[in-house]
């Protein structure tokens, strides 16, 4: 009986040492697919086929004496705005499930699979991305396994609620305004949103090119760090992706904290009044050790230009679209890209002049601290349904402002590891933040915080395959 | 209002004026959700205008590099 909940690294160790064969692993991640996915709709396409030719290659290689990859053997699953060769990339969407299959694998399904990974499917995601609870009127919504009545969190809530439910350990992801923290938080999961530039975009549908970063999610930390590793080089068909070297992280991920400077971000990311957030941070701040307070001067603006520059540039993405089936598009998506047309140039320019600004004012932040404790979401998964958050005294729309603490972060592109915790009935992460390249740095105090027990990551009770 | 005080914001009146130049034929169903979400925006433009930006010397955050895509550098 093979666990669907088993590490990826110690699959990979038993496949490669050949305790394993590759064909069991990957036929029973597809029958708990199959028995959990009408439930959760995590998945949106199952490459069944696929998978097992690629296990019955693997385990051809490994009893022909080939070298296996670190991932050897390990199910993995995709968020489909990524190309899946055979498939039309639907981005969450009615109209792009119209056009031609995909050619090729994205980059980053071609770098997990030379790593010994195993494609099992496509998954449900917000509609082009412009969400944060995993809604879809399409596919129907992605629900939490947690707890089947609350939000995944979105808009990568395929990813969260697959790896969560133990469908596949590890998912890839995307993350503009933090569509992989918000469903790591909400979902219990390990999830890395590298350095803006860090990992190619290449053949992945966009939402807003100043933003869009890619990520893996893992239930923990060493299966996060092995699949960062393995997806990361540069490839020049992304004019972002910086030419840096692989920065291996996973044999660094043990060093523990020892000598790095962690302080809890206060003031914009105050966590009065939201006492799930609150617990989190707090509990984060005590294993880490963390006892200075960093305001981080900026990070509303930050916000405010991250919400500009998404509505405008992803509505010019869209536009054509706009003209001519605004009706197909999801109603909870379409009269936000249809305001983002209205937002004059002026504004958003004025918006990529702030996110300079508040980057240059965070590097000063991290001369003195090497790590930043911030809340991921302001509280734990929604029920599926709600539309007003409470917060600060407030009622605000809550599809808009989920991502109010994850928003700064990535506005300017710093490495960020969503960490769960597990003080309360539901799930709900903390955000690990370094300095721009320094995912080692979050990396090093998610594995510290797993190993004190704040964030090992428990399985879904109820949920039976 | 005063001859210093900005004037509303009207988002309606912004989306009728522009909706043509857009080529955006927008449904009247539509309007007032649209509308919502435009003065999101437009609270959100009002806080990055009051950011403390050092005027004329912040670059702009995206960075362009000439050269075809596909090709190292």
């Amino acid at each position: 009986m093979i666990d669907p909940f088993a590490p990826a690294h110690v699959t990979a160790g038993h496949v490669r040492s050949g305790e394993l064969a590759v064909i069991e692993v990957v036929e029973a991640s597809l029958a708990h697919i199959e028995a959990l996915n009408p439930a959760l709709a995590a998945f949106t396409d199952v490459t069944a086929e696929r998978a097992r030719a690629a296990a019955r290659e693997i385990d051809r290689k490994r009893k022909a004496g080939e070298s296996l990859g670190p991932l050897a053997g390990v199910p993995f699953a995709a968020k489909n705005l990524f190309d899946i060769a055979g498939l039309p990339t639907r981005a969450g969407s009615k109209i792009n499930r119209e056009n031609a299959p995909a050619s090729r694998d994205a980059a980053l399904i071609e770098r997990l699979t030379a790593a010994g990974g195993v494609l099992v499917g496509g998954l449900n995601m917000g509609e082009y991305a412009y969400d944060f609870t995993g809604e879809n009127a399409h596919d129907g919504n992605c629900r939490n396994p947690h707890d089947l009545s609350r939000m995944s969190g979105g808009s990568s809530s395929g990813s969260g609620a697959a790896t969560a439910a133990g469908m596949a350990p590890v998912s890839l992801g995307s993350d503009t305004n933090g569509s992989i923290r918000v469903p790591s938080s909400f979902c219990g999961l390990f999830g890395l949103k590298p350095t803006y530039g860090r990992l190619p975009r290449t053949r992945t549908f966009p939402f807003c090119d100043s933003l869009d970063h890619l990520g893996p999610l893992a239930r923990n930390v060493r299966d996060l760090a092995l699949a960062y590793d393995a997806l990361q080089g540069h490839d020049a068909h992304d004019p972002v992706c910086a030419p840096r070297a692989v920065a291996l992280t996973a044999p660094e991920i043990a060093r523990g904290v020892e000598g790095l400077r962690i302080a809890i971000a206060g003031g914009y990311f105050d966590t009065g009044g939201m006492p799930e957030a609150s617990a989190a941070v707090a509990s984060a701040a005590r294993a880490l050790g963390a006892r200075d307070i960093v305001d981080l001067h900026g990070a509303l603006e930050a916000r405010a230009a991250a919400f500009l520059i998404t509505n405008a540039e992803s509505s010019a993405l869209h536009l054509d679209r706009l003209r001519t089936r605004a009706m197909d598009f999801d109603p909870d998506t379409r009269d936000r890209f249809l305001a983002g047309a209205f937002v004059p140039a002026v504004w958003q320019v004025r918006a990529q002049r702030v996110r300079r600004w508040f980057h240059d004012e965070m590097l000063k932040v991290f001369e003195t601290f090497d790590v930043i404790i911030a809340p991921a979401t302001p509280c734990s998964a929604p029920k599926t349904g709600e539309r007003v958050l409470h917060f600060r005294g407030s009622d605000l729309p809550l599809r808009a402002n989920i991502g109010v603490f994850t928003q700064p972060i990535s506005c300017i592109g710093l490495p960020v590891v969503a960490a769960p915790t597990f003080g309360g009935e539901l799930p709900i992460g903390v955000q690990l933040i370094a300095a721009p390249w320094r995912e080692d740095l979050c990396l090093r105090a998610a594995h510290a915080l797993e190993e004190s027990g704040v964030s090992r990551v428990r399985a879904p009770t109820g949920l039976r395959s | 209002m005063s001859s210093t005080e900005k004037p509303a914001f009207d988002a309606e009146l912004v989306i009728d004026a522009l909706s043509p130049a857009l080529g955006l034929d927008i449904d009247p169903g539509l309007k007032a959700g649209v509308a919502v979400y435009l003065r999101v925006a437009e609270r959100m433009a009002r806080i990055v205008e009051a950011a403390p930006v050092p005027e004329d010397e912040a670059e702009l955050a995206p960075v362009f590099r000439p050269g075809r895509s596909g090709e190292d550098a």
